[in-house]
């Protein structure tokens, strides 16, 4: 998992820096509540959360795809060293396709189903760039041998409906990486996948992001997708980052109680004929701002500090932080008493 | 596709031969003894059964049945008694005018209909949206006769008026004296097409490929044509060919008000007059135009959406009965629908 460790700190600088961002919807629900994350330069870096936890949200907004009601209340995000929360279209349009390169979740709707393949990821060139048609027509072709697509002669002009899910991911790939961009997102493409192609596209990523030195953004529910190809780890719960850091620092020793329990509920070998963790039903509404640690009704070590204030990300080791008042050495063991129930003076 | 093609064509002719039947048998079923009619009250028996064994009236219908597709086959649509003339001839010289008028209508619902359609798609349940939906479905409301007074009336004044009201056929200015009954027809029909591409461009829109799209950087423009509009354009086109059809119908109406000599109004002479033979024809050629309009709309969906051709080729390449395709054709809506 260390395997590219030392090519990430050789470059540091930050391609991707989000900071306390926050998105909320026409009705007041706050989506996002705060989350700061940062990408560098050649680094896959995974946002982790179950549904609701805001990452799609999060990304749609970096990417400027945020649907109708929803708008980024405050915070910034520096692409590129560059704040694009508050472009306008024409520059949103330059930076879209070009730098910034976005992979779907479901590629059987994400694709036109009346345009040919060809032509679909070849509108990205035809947009950013004056290349003549030949020239687009011979980097499509490259595009489509890059990501293993079959026959690309005949690929290009066949339309996605003919394609199989694999393939059609594929062809997001394609899409995304044909203009070179700086950073790639990528929201849960496995997820509509069987697990032979859910491998074969993982490592996919994992090669373009070696062979161009492209930043990823990668989300998923998943810990198992983000595990495999994934350097940093950011786990987000309820719109609010709760823990960041390496990938085996996550996997191997969770601090937060969420991601514990989120590892402990995967089903795997070892786990065979045990029961598996199971966490408490999510009954939370986002409206207005929070005012307590989000976790805290569903945590089973919460004490009465984690009902009355919000903990923020103190280090738990090298590069490795945690939202949690159970790590912070202020408040004595006497004190970290479990108590089920929230205080009576809300 | 050369073999949908040829299978469809196939189709439209038994299609077609139905309707010769069942026109065929409308008229053998009205009560009246057409020889009785041509020669009015006062002939005598025997002068009604000498032009009933001259029109081969008194054959058994087997007979005729035979004989009207022989003749129909020859071209031959019958003699007009009311005219005295051939029935071809009678509707060559009348087609032109309506044809005109119909796709002069047409023409003016599709420009029309394109950028309301997108104006009020902009924005769902805007004022302005509200404004272009509720005022063409007034229109919708409104006869197309009296769509054509209420024109004449606000255009009295006007020199364009004038030539509206005009006869005259002359494909030079045929443009300018055509206008208003086309525009008559055409406003009454709009608001079909239009609602149809506004609920198709709404839907279009929340697509996820529109997403993909605004992703790639494409400008505003370039969603909205090269995509949004040209998924739209599948039930839009499909709404079309049933106007273009009521938009022949409507023209029937519309020559009586402006005096056009075209079908509608050999039609309606055709009926008062019981003119049998003129009024089959009409109502043959109006059908035959109908089920063209399908089959042309049909091919044109095709050719938008790769997806109907291969449920096509699939539908049409296993060798099944008319029922089979019936029945895969229902499963296909349903799955559409879900």
């Amino acid at each position: 998992m260390t395997r590219r460790l030392g090519h990430s700190l050789v470059n540091k600088s930050d391609i991707l820096r989000v900071e306390n961002l926050k998105v909320t919807s026409a009705n007041g629900a706050e989506l996002v509540r705060d989350i700061s994350l940062n990408v560098k330069r050649g680094e896959i870096v995974g946002l982790v959360g179950e549904s609701g936890s805001g990452k799609s949200i999060t990304i749609m907004s970096i990417a400027g795809l945020l649907p109708k009601g929803i708008s980024i209340a405050s915070g910034r995000v520096f692409f590129e060293g560059r704040d694009i929360t508050k472009l306008t279209n024409n520059q949103r349009q330059t930076i879209n396709g070009s730098r910034l390169g976005v992979i779907y979740q479901d590629a059987a709707q994400a694709l036109n189903p009346l345009m040919t393949i060809g032509k679909q990821i070849g509108e990205v060139l035809q947009i950013h760039t004056k290349m003549p048609r030949k020239e687009i027509k011979y980097r499509i072709l490259a595009a489509m041998r890059a990501v293993n697509l079959p026959d690309p002669e005949k690929t290009y002009k066949s339309y996605p409906h003919e394609l199989s899910g694999g393939q059609r991911q594929r062809v997001l790939i394609a899409m995304a990486i044909i203009n070179n961009p700086e950073l790639l997102i990528a929201d849960e493409p496995t997820t509509a996948l069987d697990v032979n192609v859910k491998i074969q596209v993982l490592e996919l990523i994992k090669i373009i992001n070696e062979s161009k030195n492209l930043s990823v953004l990668y989300i998923s529910h998943d810990l198992s997708t983000i595990q495999h190809i994934c350097d940093r780890v950011y786990v987000l719960y309820a719109g609010i980052p709760v823990e960041v850091g390496r990938t085996e620092q996550i996997i191997h020793e969770p601090k937060h109680p969420y991601t514990s329990l989120l590892i402990d509920s995967a089903p795997t070998k070892e786990k065979r004929g045990k029961k598996l963790a199971v966490m408490k039903p999510r009954v939370q509404d986002q409206r207005g701002p929070a005012t307590n640690c989000q976790f805290a009704s569903r945590c089973p070590f919460a004490f009465k500090k984690c009902y009355q204030k919000i903990p923020h990300m103190i280090s738990a080791g090298k590069n490795h932080e945690v939202a949690c008042f159970l790590y912070n050495k202020n408040f004595s063991e006497s004190e970290k008493i479990r108590t089920s129930e929230q205080p009576d003076e809300k | 596709m050369t073999r949908y093609i040829v299978k469809k064509i196939i189709d439209m002719i038994i299609t077609i031969f139905i309707i010769v039947l069942i026109v065929f048998a409308m008229f053998e079923l009205i009560p009246g003894n057409p020889a009785r009619i041509m020669l009015g009250m006062n002939a005598s028996n025997a002068q009604v059964a000498a032009l009933e064994a001259e029109l081969g009236l008194d054959k058994s219908i087997f007979v005729k049945i035979y004989t009207y597709f022989s003749d129909l086959f020859n071209g031959d649509l019958g003699f007009s008694f009311r005219f005295q003339r051939p029935v071809i001839e009678l509707i060559t010289e009348a087609l032109p005018y309506t044809l005109f008028l119909a796709l002069y209508a047409f023409f003016f619902i599709i420009i029309l209909a394109i950028p309301l359609a997108i104006l009020a798609a902009r924005k769902p349940n805007s004022k302005l949206d509200n404004f272009i939906r509720i005022s063409s479905e007034t229109c919708l409301a409104i006869p197309p006769f009296f769509m054509a007074i209420i024109l004449m009336l606000i255009f009295r004044t006007s020199q364009l008026a004038l030539q509206g009201g005009s006869v005259d056929f002359d494909l030079n200015n045929a443009f300018q004296s055509y206008w208003m009954p086309a525009l008559a027809i055409a406003l009454s029909r709009l608001a079909m097409a239009m609602e149809f591409l506004r609920d198709s461009i709404i839907e279009q829109r929340e697509s996820d490929y529109v997403k993909t799209a605004i992703g790639k950087g494409a400008s505003r423009s370039r969603v909205m044509f090269f995509h949004i509009f040209r998924n739209s354009l599948v039930p839009f086109i499909t709404a079309l060919g049933l106007i273009l059809a009521e938009v022949f119908s409507g023209s029937i109406i519309i020559e009586q008000v402006f005096l056009i000599p075209g079908l509608g109004r050999s039609l309606v002479t055709a009926v008062e007059a019981r003119d049998f033979q003129l009024t089959q024809g009409i109502v043959l050629l109006i059908a035959f135009i109908v089920v063209f309009v399908n089959f042309c709309v049909d091919l044109i969906n095709q050719f938008i959406d790769p997806r109907i051709r291969e449920q096509n080729k699939k539908l049409y390449k296993s060798r099944n009965t008319f029922f089979l395709r019936m029945k895969n054709q229902a499963n296909l809506d349903s799955q559409k629908k879900r």
